[in-house]
Order: C-alpha cells, then sequence, then structure tokens
C-alpha cells in the first residue's frame, strides 16, 4: 500500500506586516528625513564608541588606518568589536543600572545576577550578549554610513576622517577612565567595568554633559547630525530636526508621535500648536515633503483599515468570492448611512466623486478647527480594530473611505502647490500618491459617486492590491505565502486578520536622539532646552 | 505528510500530471512550478474543473505568467463537477503520485488538514504499484471519453505515462481506484455482515443527507460517528437531523486548521473498509455525477483509514452547532448566483496559437452566430477579434494583431451581449520548447555540484587535488602581493583557528589592475571540472560541454577514468567539502585570470565565463544558493573576465586578427547579455521591483557591461542583435539560462533588453566622447546631497554616483547606482567630473546628446 496520512501545514502563518506593500513607499522618504537613526536606534553615543572600536578592532586585526588598502584577519576583527560591544553594554549598566535602549542589556542583566555590586567578580567578555554576527554595530551602522562616519567595502568597515575625529573624542573619555585596556581584554573586573562606564557608558552623553570632554564629543555628535545648512548634505535632515523642534516647542500637549503626526499632516496648521511665526520659506520643501509622505501615510492607514474590515467580516462565514465586494460596498452604504466622518451631509456616499473633492479641496486652506481632519479620523481607523478584529464593520468601512478620500483630496491640493513633494517610492505597485491621485482623476473623468469610489477602492487597491502583493513575495521566496485570504473552492478563506498601520516611525527614536545630544528634555513632558532653542533658532536663521 | 515540500524536493522527474477540482494558478507558478521547474521538471499538464478554471482564470488575470507557455491547464467539463485530486511525477529516475483530498491551492496543498496516499517506484524496483497503472487506464478514459485535448497535451501526457521510471512490471496487490465518471458506490462492496463501527468525514454532503444514510444502510451499521468541520461544511440543518434519526452521531472536529478530508472507515466481524480520496458524502460523488478518484482498502490495510479518523479531534454537535449551519445554509442560498444557461457554443475546449499570427479555438458545441474571439492578456484591455469558422464548424480561427504583446493570453466567445469563460490560449512552440530542451549538462552539473553529490572519487578527490594545488599559489601570490608575514599579527590565537583573511580596500584602493603580481602559469579548474561534470563514463561530451575540449596547458592533470553508475550514499558532510573545494578553485582561477599577463584564447575564455556561470545558475535555479549569493558569485567573474579595459577578454578579444566573426559576436553578446538580464532579474528580486517591459533597469552597471564588450567588437547590428537573441535557446540547453522568474521573462523578451542595452550602450558612448575633456578636467562642484554626479574614471570608464564635500563617490563597473546604498563595491572617489544638472546644461548646447541624456537620466534613477 501507499503511504496514507494527514497533511501537515506549510508555507503561510502571520508572517509579513505591509500586506499592501504601501508601508515601504513610505518607509523611503522617512529613511530620508531621520536618517540619522533607525527605529531600532536610540543612542548617538553608539556613533562615538563605535568608531572608537571600529579603529581598535582594524588595528588589532592586521589592518593600518592611513593605508588603502590592508589585510584583515576577518574572524579576529570580529571577535574583538563582540568584546569591545560586550564591554561598554556591562559598563553601561553597571554605571546607569536603569538604562534603556543598551542593546543586550536583557542578557547582560541576566548575567550580572544578583551580584552587580560584587567588585571584584571577574566577568568574561564573551560577545554573546547578542545574536547579530556584529553585535549592536549592525544596529547602528546604517546610520552611521548614512550620516558619513565609516568606510566599508562592505565587509569590514572603519572610520573614515569624520568618524575618526569622533573617534578621537570618544576615546579622550575612555583615556580619562584609564580604563582602555578593557575594551581589548578578554575579561574584565567589575569595578573596572564601573569605571569604564561612569565616563564611557553609552546614556553617559547627557548625564555627563558636565565633563568638558564629554560635552566636546557631543559637540562633535551635535556637527555631524546637525550640520551648518550650507553644508553639502544633511539638509533635508537638519530641516526635519527643525520641523520637530518647533513642533515640540509650539505643542500644546506633550510631543509623541500622533502630534507630531498631526503637525506633519496639517503643515503645522493645528489647534494642537500655538501660534507662532511662520518657519522661513526654505523650510516649506520639508515641510511638503513631510506632508507628502504624511498624507500618504493616513492614506496607507485606510487602506490598510478596508483590508482589515474585509477580513474580519469575512472571517466567520467566508462568502462566496463573486459576492464579497458587494458585501462590503453594501456595509459601507450601510456605514454611510449613519456616520459621515467628513461632514459632508447626509447621503454623502450617492454624491459624485468631483463635488465631495470640490467641497474639501477649500478646507486645507481654512483654519476652521471645527472641520474633521486626517488625523482624526486616522485615529478611529486605528483605535477601533482589536486583535484585527472590526466589531462594527459599517461604520469603521465608512470612516476608512473618508479618510481615503480626505487624503487623496490633499493629495490632489498638494499636487498642485509641490508636485515634487513626494519623495518615497515611486514604484507604481506600491501605490504611490501618482496612482492614487490617477484612481482620483479616473473616478471624477468617469463621474463616479462615492460608493462606486469604495467599490473600486475595495476591488483594485486593497484586495486586488493585497493579491498581487503577497504573489510578489511568494515569487521572491516561495516557501513564505503571506496572503491574508485565499479562494479556496469558490470561497473567500481568512488566513489571518490585520492591523492597519503605517510605515514604521522614527519621531520616538529621533527625540531621543536629540534628548541625548542635549536638544530636548525628556520626559512626562517633552520640550525644548536652550541648546534645543538656540538650535531652532539657528536652523531659521540659515534658512531665512 | 508535508505535500508540498515533498513535491517539491522531488528530483529525477521531467513530467507533471495534475488532476484538480479548483486551483489556484497564480500561487501555483509561484511554488511548485518554480521548485519544480529548477529540479528539471519540463511538462506540466492540470486537468482543472471547468467551471471553477472559468473563475480562477476571471479572477487571476493579470496574475498568471506561464498557463500555456510553459504549462497546459486543460479543462474539463462535467455533467457536475470534475472533482479528483491527484498529482503525478515522472521521470527517468522516480515516479510519485499522490491521491488525496486537496485541490491544487494554498489550502489543499497547505493549510487545510487533509488526507493524501503517496506511492513512489524508482528503475530498479522489481514491481511498479499497480495503482500506477489504474491511473494510467483513468488517464486514457478521461482523455479519450471527456476532454479531447490538442496534440500537445496527449504528447506531454503520454510522455509522463510512458517514462522509464513506471517501465517495471505491475505489482501484485489488492489495491483499488475507484474512479468516475461512472456510479461509484456499486463497486462498495456489500459486507458479509453488519458493520460494528462505521466512522465518517467529509466536507460536503447532498441537501438531505441521503448518501449517508444510503452508505450505513449498506453497510449496516446501527450507529455511527460523522465527524464535519464547520469551518468547512455545507451540511444542512435538516441533513444533520436525518443523519442523526439514521442513528449518526454528529462531532465537530476542533483542530486549528479547517478539515476537508473525505474518510469512511467500517469495520465488522471478518472484514474492514477504508476509503479516502476525493468523493464527498453525497450523491452527486457516489452516483456518477461528478468525476472523482478515490481509493478503497480493505482488510487490515484499512485500518490506517480508522486511525487517521480517530487523530480527529472533535467534540459534541449541540445547539449552537446547529444555529451555525442554519445561517450558513441562508448565506449559501445568497451566494449561490442564478443558474444561467450557458450555451455550449460559447465553451471553450481548446484554444492554441496555430502559428505567429494565429489562433485555433475548438468549442464545446455549434458555435453561436456572429461570435467573435475576445482575447487580454489580463492587465491589458480585452481586444475582440473577428473569427472565422474552420473545417467541422467547431473549429474556430482568429488573427492575432501584430501590436498584441506575446505573453499569456486568456480568449473568451462573445456573441452578442452573451459571454463565455476564459480559458488559456496555449502556444504549443513554447510548450515544446520547455518540454524537449532538457539541458542534459546544467542537471549533470546541478545534480553533481549542487544537490546530488553521489560520487565520492568524482567530487571530492578530484577538485580537491586542482584546488589545494591552485590555493597554495593563490596564498602564495596574495602574500607576495600584500608582503604579509606568515604569521598571525601578535596576539594569542588557538592554533586550531586559522586567520580568515580579507583585503580591505578602502575608497583610496588602487585599481586591481595596476597590481603586478608575477605569474608564470595558470592551471585551469573550470576547464578540469567541466571536462569531469560534463562527461559521461569517463569521456568529454563535446556538445553538452559548450564545446569543452582538451586542455593543453601542462599543468593540468589526465583526467579520471569514472564510472556514474550505482554508488553508495554520500554523507551531508563530504557534500559540503566538494561545494567549499568548488569555491575555493573558483577563486583561484579568477584571481590567476586578473594576474595573467599573455594574451589568452578568447574561446576558450568565453567557454570558461559560461561554464562558471552555469554553476551558479543551476545553484539559483535549485534553490541552493539565493539570488543575493547568485549576485555576489556573478559579479567577481564579470569583473574578472570584463571588468577593465585590461581584462582578459577585453584584451584577447581586441588580439583577434581583423574584427571577431559575426557568430563569434553573437555568441559574446548572448552569453554576456544572458548574464546581465539574469542579474538584473536576481536584483530585481532582491529588492523587490517589479521589471519595466521596456528592459529598463535601475542600474547603469549592466549598460556600462554592454559598453564595455560593444567596444571591443565595434557596432552591433540589429541582425546581430537578433542573432545574439536567437542563442537563448542554446544557452537555455547549456544551463545558462534560469528558469526563476517566468513572468518576467516574458514580460521583458531577452531580445528586447539586449536591444535597450545596447542603445543604451551607445548613448553612453556618445555621451562619454562628448564630454571627454569635460569630465577629465572639471572640478567636481559643490552639490547638494544626493546630488548625482557623473564621472570618468582611470581607464576612461564612465562611472556614476552622488556628490559629497566637492568629491563624486562612484562605483566602478558592474552595479553601481547613484545611491549609497548598495554595497557590492567599494566606492570610489574622484575630484573630476560633472553633476548630472550640469551636463544638462551643456547639452542645450549639443541638442543632438539629448537622446543620450535621457538615457542616462533613466538609469541614474
Amino acid at each position: 500500500m501507499g503511504f496514507v496520512d494527514w497533511t501537515a501545514p506549510s508555507g503561510g502563518g502571520e508572517a509579513g506586516v505591509d500586506h499592501l506593500g504601501m508601508r515601504v513607499a513610505g518607509e523611503v522618504a522617512y529613511s530620508q528625513f531621520f536618517d540619522f537613526t533607525t527605529t531600532v536606534s536610540w543612542r548617538p553615543r553608539y556613533f562615538s564608541f563605535w568608531c572608537s572600536a571600529l579603529r581598535r578592532a582594524f588595528i588589532e586585526a592586521g589592518g593600518q588606518v592611513n593605508e588603502p588598502e590592508s589585510k584583515i584577519d576577518l574572524q579576529r576583527w570580529r571577535a574583538h568589536l563582540r568584546r569591545q560591544d560586550h564591554a561598554i553594554a556591562i559598563a553601561s549598566l553597571l554605571a546607569d543600572p536603569a538604562a534603556q535602549r543598551i542593546a543586550g542589556s536583557d542578557h547582560i542583566h541576566a548575567e550580572l545576577g544578583s551580584a552587580p555590586h560584587d567588585d571584584a567578580r571577574v566577568i568574561a567578555l564573551t560577545g554573546e550578549h547578542l545574536g547579530a554576527r556584529n553585535g549592536s554595530l549592525s544596529i547602528y551602522l546604517g546610520p552611521m554610513l548614512q550620516v558619513g562616519l565609516i568606510e566599508t567595502d562592505g565587509v569590514v568597515h572603519r572610520p573614515g576622517p569624520t568618524g575618526t575625529m569622533l573617534a578621537d573624542a570618544f576615546d579622550a573619555a575612555l583615556a580619562a577612565s584609564g580604563m582602555e585596556p578593557v575594551l581589548s581584554a578578554s575579561e574584565a573586573r567589575i569595578d573596572d567595568l564601573r569605571r569604564l562606564g561612569a565616563l564611557c557608558g553609552i546614556t553617559r552623553l547627557s548625564h555627563g554633559g558636565d565633563v568638558e570632554f564629554i560635552a566636546r564629543e557631543r559637540e562633535v555628535l551635535r556637527t555631524i547630525i546637525t550640520p551648518p545648512l550650507g553644508a553639502d548634505h544633511g539638509r533635508l535632515r537638519v530641516l526635519s530636526i527643525g520641523l520637530l523642534l518647533d513642533a515640540i516647542r509650539r505643542s500644546q500637549e506633550p510631543l509623541g508621535l500622533d502630534q507630531f503626526r498631526e503637525y506633519a499632516a496639517l503643515g503645522g496648521k493645528s489647534p494642537l500648536f500655538a501660534p507662532a511665526a511662520r518657519l522661513p520659506v526654505r523650510f516649506d520643501e520639508a515641510r511638503n515633503a513631510w506632508q507628502s509622505y504624511q498624507t500618504h501615510a493616513f492614506a496607507t492607514l485606510a487602506l490598510e483599515g478596508l483590508l482589515a474590515a474585509s477580513l474580519s467580516m469575512a472571517f466567520d462565514d467566508g462568502p462566496a468570492e463573486s459576492r464579497l465586494g458587494e458585501l462590503l460596498v453594501d456595509s459601507f452604504a450601510d456605514g454611510a448611512a449613519t456616520v459621515d466622518p467628513l461632514h459632508l451631509g447626509a447621503g454623502w456616499s450617492e454624491r459624485p466623486v468631483n463635488e465631495v473633492v470640490a467641497a474639501l479641496l477649500p478646507r486645507f486652506d481654512s483654519d476652521d478647527a471645527d472641520l474633521p481632519r486626517e488625523p482624526t479620523l486616522a485615529r478611529v481607523v486605528s483605535s477601533k480594530v482589536r486583535a484585527g478584529r472590526v466589531a462594527e464593520p459599517a461604520p469603521y468601512i465608512a470612516t476608512c473611505i473618508g479618510l481615503f478620500l480626505v487624503t487623496v483630496a490633499r493629495m490632489r491640493w498638494l499636487d498642485a502647490r509641490a508636485p515634487d513633494a513626494w519623495l518615497g517610492s515611486r514604484a507604481s505597485w506600491r501605490l504611490p500618491p501618482r496612482v492614487l491621485l490617477d484612481t482620483l482623476d479616473r473616478a471624477i473623468a468617469d463621474r463616479w459617486d462615492v460608493r462606486r469610489l469604495a467599490a473600486e477602492t475595495f476591488e483594485g487597491l486593497v484586495l486586488g492590491q493585497h493579491r498581487r502583493n503577497a504573489l510578489r513575495k511568494l515569487e521572491a521566496d516561495p516557501s513564505l505565502y503571506t496572503a491574508r485570504f485565499v479562494i479556496d473552492e469558490g470561497r473567500v478563506v481568512v488566513i489571518g486578520l490585520h492591523g492597519p498601520g503605517t510605515s514604521n516611525p522614527r519621531v520616538e527614536n529621533a527625540l531621543s536622539f536629540l534628548a541625548d545630544l542635549g536638544y530636548v528634555m525628556s520626559g512626562s513632558a517633552v520640550r525644548l532646552t536652550d541648546a534645543g532653542t538656540r538650535l531652532l533658532a539657528s536652523i531659521c536663521e540659515a534658512t531665512s | 505528510m508535508k505535500i508540498l515540500a515533498d513535491m517539491v524536493a522531488t528530483r529525477g522527474c521531467s513530467s507533471m500530471v495534475a488532476a484538480t477540482y479548483g486551483c489556484d494558478l497564480a500561487w501555483f507558478e509561484r511554488t511548485i512550478g518554480i521548485g519544480l521547474r529548477a529540479a528539471g521538471v519540463r511538462q506540466f499538464v492540470l486537468f482543472v474543473d471547468q467551471g471553477e478554471l472559468a473563475k480562477t482564470l476571471e479572477s487571476q488575470r493579470g496574475l498568471i505568467g506561464g498557463a500555456g507557455r510553459w504549462y497546459s491547464v486543460v479543462p474539463v467539463r462535467m455533467m457536475a463537477s470534475f472533482h479528483p485530486k491527484l498529482y503525478l511525477l515522472t521521470g527517468d529516475e522516480r515516479a510519485r503520485l499522490w491521491i488525496g483530498s486537496g485541490n491544487l491551492g494554498p489550502c489543499g496543498l497547505g493549510r487545510n488538514r487533509e488526507v493524501f496516499e503517496r506511492w513512489e517506484v524508482e528503475p530498479g524496483d522489481p514491481t511498479v504499484p499497480s495503482v500506477f497503472g489504474s491511473l494510467r487506464e483513468y488517464l486514457v478514459t478521461l482523455v479519450r471519453s471527456s476532454v479531447h485535448p490538442p496534440a500537445h497535451v496527449l504528447d506531454a501526457l503520454e510522455a509522463a505515462l510512458t517514462a522509464p521510471a513506471l517501465a517495471g512490471p505491475p505489482r501484485a496487490d489488492d489495491e483499488r481506484l475507484l474512479a468516475s465518471p461512472g456510479e461509484l458506490f456499486t463497486h462498495v462492496p456489500t459486507p458479509p455482515t453488519a458493520a460494528e463501527t462505521l466512522s465518517l468525514s467529509a466536507p460536503s454532503f447532498d441537501c438531505g443527507g441521503e448518501f449517508v444514510v444510503k452508505l450505513a444502510d449498506r453497510l449496516r451499521a446501527t450507529s455511527f460517528d460523522l465527524v464535519v468541520d464547520l469551518r468547512t461544511t455545507n451540511l444542512t440543518p435538516g441533513a444533520a437531523a436525518r443523519i442523526q434519526q439514521r442513528g449518526g452521531r454528529i462531532l465537530v472536529a476542533t483542530d486549528e486548521r479547517p478539515s476537508h478530508a473525505k474518510l469512511v472507515w467500517a469495520e465488522g466481524p471478518g472484514w474492514a473498509l477504508g476509503i479516502h480520496g476525493s468523493a464527498n458524502l453525497s450523491i452527486s460523488a457516489w452516483y456518477g455525477r461528478n468525476a472523482e478518484l478515490v481509493v478503497l482498502r480493505t482488510g487490515v490495510a484499512a485500518r490506517r483509514i480508522g486511525d487517521l479518523i480517530e487523530a480527529m479531534p472533535a467534540r459534541a454537535y449541540d445547539a449552537a452547532d446547529e444555529d451555525t449551519l442554519r445561517r450558513r445554509e441562508e448565506q449559501a442560498h445568497k451566494d449561490v448566483p442564478p443558474p444561467a444557461h450557458l450555451d455550449p457554443g460559447l465553451l471553450i475546449h481548446s484554444c492554441i496559437v496555430v502559428d505567429m499570427n494565429t489562433i485555433e479555438v475548438r468549442c464545446a458545441g455549434k458555435p453561436l452566430p456572429a461570435t467573435a474571439l475576445g482575447l487580454t492578456t489580463g492587465d491589458e484591455a480585452e481586444v475582440l477579434l473577428a473569427v472565422e469558422v474552420g473545417d467541422g464548424g467547431e473549429r474556430l480561427r482568429a488573427r492575432l494583431p501584430e501590436s498584441f504583446s506575446r505573453s499569456v493570453l486568456l480568449a473568451r466567445l462573445i456573441a452578442g451581449e452573451l459571454r463565455g469563460p476564459f480559458a488559456v490560449v496555449h502556444d504549443p512552440g513554447e510548450l515544446a520548447e520547455w518540454a524537449h530542451e532538457v539541458d542534459r549538462g546544467g542537471r549533470r552539473l546541478m545534480e553533481l555540484l549542487l544537490t546530488d553529490v553521489d560520487d565520492p572519487d568524482l567530487a571530492t578527490a578530484y577538485v580537491e587535488a586542482c584546488a589545494r594545488v591552485l590555493g597554495d599559489r593563490l596564498e602564495r601570490a596574495r602574500r607576495a602581493r600584500a608582503q604579509l608575514p606568515d604569521i598571525a599579527p601578535a596576539g594569542a590565537r588557538s592554533p586550531a583557528e586559522g586567520p580568515r583573511w580579507h583585503l580591505f580596500r578602502g575608497p583610496g584602493a588602487a585599481p586591481h589592475e595596476e597590481s603586478t603580481g608575477a605569474r608564470t602559469g595558470i592551471t585551469n579548474p573550470v576547464r578540469l571540472l567541466a571536462r569531469v561534470l560534463f562527461s559521461r563514463n569517463g569521456h568529454a561530451d563535446d556538445d553538452d560541454a559548450a564545446g569543452v575540449r582538451e586542455s593543453e596547458s601542462p599543468d593540468e592533470p589526465a583526467p579520471r577514468t569514472y564510472e556514474l553508475r550505482e554508488r553508495p550514499p554520500v554523507p551531508a558532510p563530504l557534500k559540503l567539502e566538494f561545494r567549499r573545494h568548488l569555491v575555493v578553485a573558483r577563486d583561484a582561477y579568477l584571481s590567476g585570470l586578473r594576474e595573467w599577463s599573455a594574451p589568452l584564447d578568447a574561446d576558450r575564455l568565453l567557454e570558461d565565463l559560461q561554464i562558471l556561470a552555469i554553476a551558479a545558475h543551476r545553484g539559483l535555479n535549485a534553490d541552493v544558493i539565493t539570488p543575493s549569493e547568485y549576485l555576489e558569485t556573478q559579479v567577481p567573474i564579470l569583473r574578472a573576465f570584463l571588468g577593465t579595459r585590461g581584462a582578459p577578454l577585453p584584451r584577447s578579444l581586441a588580439a583577434w586578427p581583423g574584427r571577431a566573426s559575426e557568430r563569434a559576436r553573437a555568441e559574446l553578446i548572448g552569453v554576456v547579455g544572458a548574464m546581465l538580464f539574469q542579474a538584473c532579474l536576481a536584483r530585481a528580486e532582491i529588492t523587490r521591483d517589479e521589471v519595466d517591459p521596456r528592459g529598463d533597469f535601475p542600474d547603469v552597471g549592466p549598460v556600462l557591461w554592454f559598453r564595455h564588450v560593444l567596444d571591443h567588437l565595434g557596432p552591433i547590428s540589429s541582425a546581430g542583435l537578433d542573432a545574439a537573441a536567437t542563442r537563448a535557446a542554446r544557452l537555455r540547453r547549456l544551463g545558462l539560462w534560469l528558469d526563476r522568474w517566468p513572468a518576467q521573462l516574458v514580460k521583458v523578451p531577452f531580445r528586447s533588453f539586449l536591444a535597450r542595452m545596447t542603445a543604451d550602450a551607445h548613448a553612453l558612448a556618445a555621451l562619454q566622447d562628448r564630454f571627454a575633456a569635460e569630465l577629465r578636467q572639471s572640478r567636481v562642484p559643490a552639490g547638494d546631497a544626493g546630488d548625482v554626479t557623473i564621472v570618468a574614471l582611470v581607464d576612461g570608464e564612465l562611472a556614476c554616483g552622488f556628490v559629497e564635500d566637492r568629491v563624486g563617490y562612484c562605483r566602478h563597473g558592474a552595479f553601481q547606482g547613484a545611491s549609497r546604498s548598495a554595497i557590492w563595491e567599494p566606492l570610489r572617489q574622484s575630484q573630476r567630473g560633472l553633476t548630472f544638472d550640469h551636463l544638462l546644461e551643456l547639452a542645450a548646447e549639443a541638442p543632438l546628446l539629448v537622446d543620450a541624456l535621457d538615457a542616462l537620466d533613466r538609469l541614474c534613477g
């Protein structure tokens, strides 16, 4: 006989988050605004430490820092990197046990155990506190390349001229601690590590601002991350930092991610932000780019919300494929009868799209605080999904369609004022603003009403887009099918639910960097320091 | 049973035949299709229920890339449903068959709990399980009675069913396949005694539960268990009540994965019966309206089916479940579209490309008056074509518009307001190309190099010897060049832990060609490898080996004699060892090539280039290496051969007497073009970019390579490009072609890619010629960060990159781009060059260069 058995599962699961492929489009823009950080990097002193550590490891592995070519023992180089990373992480946590965002801290807390005060205890610096091959360098290498600190051939890295300057600044603290040998050792005593951490700890950049050589190191870092606007590089970064500082200065609430999104989306024109003198015209480039990014991010959220609602509705009953579109549009119509997210009046779902857009466009120049704007709707779209389930799909869908409408109308408005504002991916399959505007143009040209726009959006921009995106990913990796639903024997089978979102924001990371650099005070309320106020003033002055 | 993984991992097969009710073709192409093509399967025939196929084609327009091009999809029309689920792989070395309950899609072969039975046979086996013979009869009957497929499908089916693996004598076993159309229930034996146990499970039932009652009656079971899964079942409350009334106890499956299996298990004194397969517990399934395929087991073997049912976690059926079934029943009534009468004259039996301009359609019935043929690629708007009625009245012909793209086509018949379902247009020419171009050399290489190294003598001893010699030489040469001591830098290192040297090359490092390593000889491991790997029974096979000749180098050892027959299995570590030696040998060869000063024979170099590329191609096709690793492999190969004007291949080409012959030019353009094309596709896969049908890729590197080749060959004519493009078939035969991106290959034909590359290369050459002085003399201005800069590098080659601090940072040669994200190559600095904006200003004075600038603009992204 043959071998007969139940089949085991294969090729799917809960992989992936960017189920429409749009988040990456925005990510491309975001990585240009805050290029000095990523979503996982938090501490600018890692820049200084790594410049110093890379130089030591390069020499240790046989390299000559002033020669264009060097023969490097890779194993030795890598082992030295990891040992230094291990040492600095322990030192940082010994000096500041409550320190956050130290790479490998969980492992090190366990390693230190209950006896972190046993000064005579010797700890082996194995470099095994992190899984990544190059330790926390794997986290910080990208941003360090972005700000021009590193020379690399793709395998081995060493500090470039600017990085060398920063390494020198860090080494001044290292020399003052007297603990330089610890970074080349394979083991170290607790008290030596604590002494190292007192001056060279990753969090000490903000704590030790009073120490002259640390203040100098911080000044070097400031110059690298916020170079003068006349410099050839980093202009968009500096202007973005300027916008962030302006938002902090004017925010009536403690500034966090939601507040900055509102600032970016509305160009700072929101009751949430105190009136202030308009930023100089040269900020417009960055402001438009941010607004374009944020508008697209809200469109992403709206479409992902529609995907979440579709999956949620189909999850239990698995309707016939042919009926799904009809079910969703009916649900939209039901929701639109009870919810009017844009204050367009009763029967808004039956109104022609061109009329709706014409009604929305003047609002973008208006200061009327009562008109619903994207951030308000986005909060609803984000908050009404729990574990991928939408409790009341009909009003939720109506809100998502409302958000989508206002974002594409805003894109039209922006396109007329700053046609080159979009800095993200322009690949059509990632649905950049141009493609969304094409849909709007078609809706207007063919005289669709909002209901028809909803139907076309579901079919083309949500369900169709999701299938294309999942197949694109499957083509790249045939073992991983990320589709959230499939059609089986004519029925929609939901594989997994979805929580709507946007590209990963870096606002918190940027704030953390600015705090360590001494530009903002973090805590319960983020506010500008004197240095931050001076920086904002200098950026404004340079752009005037 | 991991059916999907098992299927894709099957080796030694060349044909696949599948029969399924539902299918997800877009998924199939990107999983099973891509995997099996890489494993050498060349013929695919999918029999699919016509109604379900029509829905799939409608729903997946624009998502399907290979239907009718590298696999055939045959619609099967039944009174109710064509419902079997079978997957057959056959070839020279093996045949595998799966029969069960799962459709061809991510649910049926992945997500659902299904039951399948698998059989396998190899040529050395004394007998062939009888189920293969039964299946052959079933398929032949099916084709004769219900399908009437075109000739190319019959050929493919015949090839699959007469494969050497199935040539042995049939086994005398008691395996029974029950197949319909035709009444299946008569084949279910009436047992001698009443059933003491009866357990059933299925997703679908007739609306009154009638068949379950009939089965219980036939087996004389007074009580029985029925396991249903509320997520997949169509059981109605009425049917449930009827079944309970007959003595059935309904249980609800509680497993995380939905169950879609169809199982029957019964046992009584002296007998046992087990059934699994495609048939639901419905009248349609068992009384002949559907076509089904089930496996019937009796006696001890039947017990296994009982075990499978018992392994299903389940709970008692309750009132809430009844409510669920009621709601589902109401929903189903809404879901069922009103029955639409579809005239057979609108149904397509088959639709094939007869010649370059003509499509022939065979209808299921007499065509309706004023019928037109609607044609679409899925992405494009449907085009209506007039049809002519051909011989017999059921065949229609339409002329393909010249402008229509040659990608996957779907067609349907349209008569006034009536529109038939879509069918796949098959291109027998392209299917045949796939079917017959089994690259024997490539497959052998793949098997030996990358997957099934089955001969330790062949694999390790031979390569190890040459690798060791070359490795030692290489290391000595490196040491001499770097003038580094033999010992490691100061510092403790365990004796067992040898250094892994890496030559760091910073921004200011000199180009390779300025190194002056003195070498007096070069051994060619690539040629030795090729001779071993492509030869059979110890004799080089010139046809398979791309004309590889015996080496005249005194450094080459004589070839070993070996036998490619029965060999013991090789432990995995040996395979890895073999691969490692290959890498060492290749690196040694490339290093030697870079340092070789005397002119080399261009033909020989070209062959070496092909052999090295083949190894990487096969690795990627077999999924042994990733696209990133593939690129990492290809770039140094291209660089060693073609990286600079002083590289061996350009130098050797320049040394050819007069101009190279047209044949040789086409050969070189074809090989390099194929490598670059596929490198671009690999990069597109990594970056997840979609390819542009015009052949645009976001890298200037390939164009620079191309320009380099053209520089040394002189202009190539359109006819020359055609000749190069026609090399694709030969390249594929040699294994120099990747089967990994069928959709992209359809979207961007190789000929289009070559044409675009050539045009762009000429444009760049014109640009460089015109601005040579400015590029060398102008100081790079202080542009904005991210400004694209154009510089001329030391050997006069054009490069582009970005500006920073009045320095242009560029990558040299292939895969450079105007960004700092790619790290294939260290950046090179130049203070001489122009920003792209400056070039535009200059071009305003020379309007004829606008095209060239457009090209550059596009390439620089």
